[in-house]
């Protein structure tokens, strides 16, 4: 017998909504059965409730911290890496480029934070794009760079690593630093950088993208041993670029905009004289520094240093002769005070930045760490205070 | 909350093996294997593999080949 397509229909329908309401009937009983059952053996076996419990608590807070320490990264990338060659496991292949270039980068990230202005650099992540569509490609509307096969793992990373800085360097102010100063800069961190990787990675630094750059604009090459020289003493991270952030943030909506070459120069050449004079006035029988070389009066960048230099001092803990040195530039004009404090005498140089903070007219914006003190020791501490606002009645 | 997940900066990526797909959902793969596309920087016709980076530019995709200056430049350039 034929039935007629509509009762077949109707059929086919009756069936599928007994058939759903059986599934959904069958899978909550299931549940709830499954349910009932471990519930029983929690109320139990409670003590086996809690293991678990803290087990699965213990598991989130070790996956949240395995994707937050670079070391875990690295460790990964380590584990990863034999598969990483294979040409079978495309998820592990990716995984250990990505864990292996963040692992690294977040490791110096770590350490630059503290020395690099605030708020210019956090941490990286690599985002796999593959399923992005046209729409969401120019709705996101940032560049996609291809990570080579792990063979070329070196290259991956200086490129990524070059992307990276040249985001995260001189924000909101990039158009107003002049290029080779500031790819310049980009260049000097990309390279310490790749120094935490190894050998390798310095060579993939160099062939990819500091010759390119040389080839490009050789200057380059002079402005790059200027600022290792100054970073030798404290004063490229410490005080070069907070202070071309500031001029660059003070002048590009006005028009001395078009001053900003020149005055980065300026300071740039009166870091350097500072540096040259405090080594001159570490040898025996050698100049002190000279009296106009402690603060720079130019058309914006108006600062003072203060080294905390002296460890009798240090050794008394008398912090007073550097507030009434720092409110002596405050009074002179210097809109902004750098102190900058030696390895060796850290805690001296945070008691006497508090002593300058709560009795000076200065307001203090910034602690600092440096790759190295005015001594040329690794490590040393800065801080940066601006002139208070003074409340009018 | 007690853990705060840091904010971090995103560099977006395709590896080499998901490239050629990649450029399938971006609607340009055809016109990369008819030899139709060129660098942006120095002018090159590119193919598949001699492809570094992709990004939007006055709503077409442009390219930057794999020679090392041409990423340098459009580094500067940005």
């Amino acid at each position: 017998m034929k039935l007629p397509l509509s009762v077949i229909d109707q059929n086919a329908w009756s069936f599928l909504i007994i058939k759903n309401n059986y599934m959904d009937n069958l899978s909550a009983n299931v549940f709830s059965s499954q349910l009932t059952s471990s519930k029983n053996i929690f109320e139990s076996h409670p003590t086996l409730g809690w293991i678990l419990f803290g087990i699965v608590v213990l598991g989130v807070i070790f996956v949240a911290i395995m994707n937050s320490v670079s070391a875990f990264d690295i460790l990964r990338s380590k584990i990863l890496k034999p598969w990483a060659k294979s040409k079978k496991f495309n998820k592990l292949v990716r995984s250990a480029k990505k864990y292996d270039i963040r692992g690294y980068v977040n490791k110096a990230v770590g350490e630059l934070k503290t020395e690099l202005p605030l708020g210019w650099i956090r941490e990286i992540d690599i985002e796999w794009v593959e399923n992005e569509d046209k729409e969401d490609f120019f709705h996101n509307n940032e560049v996609v760079i291809r990570v080579r096969p792990y063979g070329e793992q070196d290259r991956n990373f200086v490129n990524v690593t070059y992307q990276f800085l040249n985001r995260a360097f001189f924000p909101k102010v990039k158009k107003v630093i002049p290029e080779v100063q500031r790819e310049s800069a980009i260049l000097y961190f990309s390279e310490r950088i790749a120094q935490k990787r190894g050998k390798n990675t310095v060579d993939a630094f160099v062939d990819y993208i500091f010759e390119p750059a040389i080839d490009k604009e050789s200057k380059i090459v002079e402005y790059l041993g200027r600022y290792k020289n100054l970073d030798n003493k404290g004063l490229f991270s410490g005080t070069f670029l907070r202070e071309i952030q500031h001029i660059a943030e003070e002048i590009r909506t006005i028009p001395q905009r078009k001053m900003m070459g020149n005055e980065l120069s300026e300071v740039l050449k009166h870091l350097e004289e500072f540096s040259k004079a405090y080594d001159v006035s570490q040898n025996k029988g050698g100049e002190q520094i000279s009296e106009y070389l402690w603060s720079r009066n130019g058309v914006v960048s108006k600062y003072g240093i203060l080294l905390v230099a002296h460890p009798e001092k240090a050794m008394s803990g008398d912090s007073r002769q550097y507030v009434r040195r720092a409110q002596r530039f405050f009074d002179e004009g210097a809109e902004r005070l750098y102190v900058l404090g030696a390895r060796n005498e850290n805690g001296f140089a945070d008691g006497v930045v508090r002593a300058i903070a709560s009795g000076t007219n200065y307001q203090l914006v910034e602690n600092f760490d440096l790759y190295k003190d005015y001594r040329g020791n690794p490590g040393g501490v800065g801080a940066v205070f601006i002139k208070r606002e003074v409340q009018n009645d | 909350m007690f853990w705060k997940k840091q904010k971090r900066t995103n560099i977006k990526a395709v590896d080499d093996r998901d490239f050629p797909a990649f450029l399938e959902h971006i609607g340009v793969y055809d016109l990369v294997k008819s030899g139709e596309v060129r660098c942006k920087i120095c002018g090159d016709i590119l193919n598949i593999e001699s492809i570094d980076a992709v990004f939007p530019f006055e709503n077409e995709v442009a390219f930057i080949c794999n020679r090392p200056k041409c990423m340098v430049i459009f580094n500067h350039q940005k």
